[in-house]
């Protein structure tokens, strides 16, 4: 072996293997994936509880949800037997609208709405603003889920379908019934809400029907 | 005291090499300057801000109102606009940024429309469209960080994005941020900090002084009086010490406007958007200079997206960075399509190249018609008219402006016909 040959295989040796344990150093970089109780999904027999903190997670009143006038709530349930607000992620966040039963219309869940009371997340589909509720005259609709960061319109009549803008799917409907004065939970989203992959969605729900 | 340095670090040689180069005068070659001299200011108000600001997420009684739990970045933002001229620092520092932006611009829009791009200065082009690449994203990590809620709506938007990437963007934008985007993600805030504080500016630096080092060693190009003078020749005043002085007259006449800017034009205050919460921020805009890229996110409707391979390929992602990967690669294109062999010496006048000229306008036609549609949200107006004006917009301007040139052009010609014939006249 020359020494040139010696040199450059030494070199090639050393470069190849302080590169690759540099390379260590991206596994450090992604945290670990925790779930906290918060971030969990809304599941069935949660109660939606106000999501303004001037209201100190109390329940939603029925009172409270008219037509023309939408709530904004986090669900809340038991999580191994403790109580918690599951406000640790924006996709909770819910609107809860009314209309005249007659006014919604496919492809809204309609078992899932009860006296007109119809409930989405308010995390925008496209990037994941929050969205506003305002009258979109343009398209005739006089409360539509409307994102201010991109301009998604969702129609809540009709199962927040996308009417203009480029969200890629509808806002994701939470199925509720309404018992007694209070507004509960009644299944799981009807469709994948923002930022969460199907794996990570049915390995949530199984973890719930289990408990 | 020269002689005692010269003895020991050589400095006359320095001066002989360096300080004594000349460099051309003429009022567009200051732009990378005022470039240059706003990354200073931004590099030393920065360091200042940084001494004061908290990197951090976790919830702390806000600075203002003890009773409000906000996020610790937040309130140390709180802190900083009380302390003395800390709300002007922090807005000198962002008007330098916006001016930084904004003389990079207009510097590449000068190099562009005289040719300066051309053979050998290619290697510099694109030096240049990296450093803006970086500027603007050390930018938007840098309005990210006071954590109010307008910062968290951009960040939970550049996060978007970035997840967006078909296959690899989750982890992508875990390994990124830190982790999923949420209001209490406790790794996201000290990315963006160590993103904009140490890695952006440390590519900023280096990017900018082999562009420097690059154009002493390519000498700058001339001026066209330059020609007249002394062809061939270098025609300037050297840096050191003709130079100098003028630099920094620039250099403190820009720092006094920027400061008058500051004074009288508050930015981002952080007190209007509140702290970051789930509410949305109404009529939320980026700053002007990706304000193109929100319209075009705007504009790419929602069935624009299909399955490749098991990636996702969707409307954000589309919108996001595959329309700002090509306009970019446009840019990067530039000095490709110019095939001379010979190097430039002279600035070129840009009416001489009207094609050149033309598709410049072009461009910047198209940008101002996306950075419109970032506004067709708030007038509620339909997206048809965007998309027609997308190639209608450029098209006419190419043609108008090639239809101005040659006007200029025959009319000089009409006048250059008219004064011979007055001349020959006179002779008579």
């Amino acid at each position: 072996m020359s020494r040139r040959k010696f040199i450059n295989a030494a070199m090639g040796t050393t470069v190849g293997i302080g590169g690759l344990s540099l390379l260590s150093i991206i596994g450090a970089v992604k945290p670990a994936d925790t779930l906290t109780p918060e971030k969990t999904l809304p599941a069935p027999g949660d109660v939606l509880v106000y999501a303004d903190p001037a209201k100190n997670g109390a329940p939603v009143a029925l009172s409270d949800i008219k037509e023309g006038q939408v709530v904004y709530a986090f669900p809340k349930g038991k999580i191994k037997g403790v109580d918690v607000v599951k406000s640790g992620v924006t996709r909770n966040q819910v609107i809860i609208a009314k209309f005249p039963e007659s006014a919604l219309k496919a492809p809204t869940d309609l078992k899932g709405t009860d006296q007109g009371i119809v409930v989405y997340s308010r995390q925008c589909m496209h990037l994941g603003c929050a969205v506003e509720i305002k009258a979109y005259p343009s398209k005739n609709l006089q409360e539509a889920a409307v994102c201010p960061c991109h301009g998604g319109v969702y129609d809540l009549t009709q199962g927040a379908r996308v009417v203009d803008g480029p969200p890629p799917a509808p806002l994701a409907q939470l199925p509720i019934k309404v018992q007694g004065s209070q507004v509960v939970v009644d299944g799981f989203f009807q469709s994948l809400p923002y930022d969460i992959t199907e794996a990570e969605f049915e390995t949530q729900k199984k973890e719930f029907e289990k408990a | 005291m020269n002689q005692w340095l010269d003895e020991r670090l050589n400095i006359s040689r320095l001066n002989d090499k360096f300080l004594r180069k000349a460099f051309p005068v003429h009022h567009t070659y200051f732009l990378g300057e005022i470039t240059l001299f706003s990354l200073i200011v931004l590099l030393l108000t920065g360091v200042f801000l940084a001494l004061s600001y908290e990197p951090s997420t976790r919830l702390v009684p806000s600075f203002l109102d003890k009773t409000q739990m906000v996020p610790a970045a937040y309130s140390s933002i709180l802190r900083i606009n009380w302390m003395p001229f800390g709300d002007m620092l922090r807005r000198i520092h962002h008007w330098s940024a916006n001016l930084m932006v904004a003389a990079s611009i207009l510097h590449m829009m000068r190099i562009y429309f005289t040719g300066s791009f051309k053979k050998p200065r290619e290697l510099n082009w694109w030096i240049g469209m990296l450093l803006l690449v970086v500027t603007i994203i050390t930018a938007v990590t840098g309005y990210s960080l006071p954590y109010d809620n307008f910062a968290k709506t951009t960040l939970g938007v550049v996060v978007g994005i970035v997840q967006s990437v078909p296959w690899v963007g989750d982890w992508l934008a875990q390994a990124a941020f830190g982790g999923k985007f949420a209001l209490d993600n406790a790794y996201m805030i000290p990315r963006v900090y160590g993103y904009h504080i140490m890695l952006l500016p440390a590519i900023l630096l280096g990017l900018t002084g082999a562009h420097l080092l690059i154009m002493i060693k390519q000498k700058h190009t001339q001026p066209q009086y330059a020609k007249r003078i002394a062809y061939k020749k270098i025609v300037g005043v050297p840096l050191s010490t003709q130079q100098t002085p003028i630099a920094l007259m620039l250099a403190f006449l820009m720092a006094g406007i920027v400061i008058l800017f500051a004074a009288f034009i508050p930015v981002h205050p952080v007190e209007v958007f509140g702290p970051a919460s789930d509410n949305p921020v109404a009529n939320i805009k980026p700053d002007w200079y990706l304000l193109w890229i929100f319209g075009v996110l705007e504009m790419i409707p929602a069935s624009a997206k299909f399955e490749l391979f098991g990636g996702e390929i969707g409307p954000e992602f589309i919108g996001g960075i595959v329309v700002a990967t090509l306009v970019l690669l446009v840019m990067l294109a530039v000095p490709v399509f110019d095939q001379s062999k010979e190097n430039l010496y002279y600035s070129e006048n840009p009416t001489d190249h009207p094609k050149r000229l033309a598709a410049g306008v072009a461009f910047f036609a198209l940008l101002l018609v996306w950075s419109v549609a970032g506004y067709k949200n708030d007038f509620q107006w339909p997206v048809a008219p965007f998309w027609i004006l997308t190639f209608v917009a450029p098209a006419v301007s190419y043609f108008v402006t090639i239809a101005i040139v040659r006007g200029i052009k025959s009319f000089k010609a009409a006048d250059e016909r008219d004064r011979e014939l007055h001349a020959a006249a006179a002779d008579d």
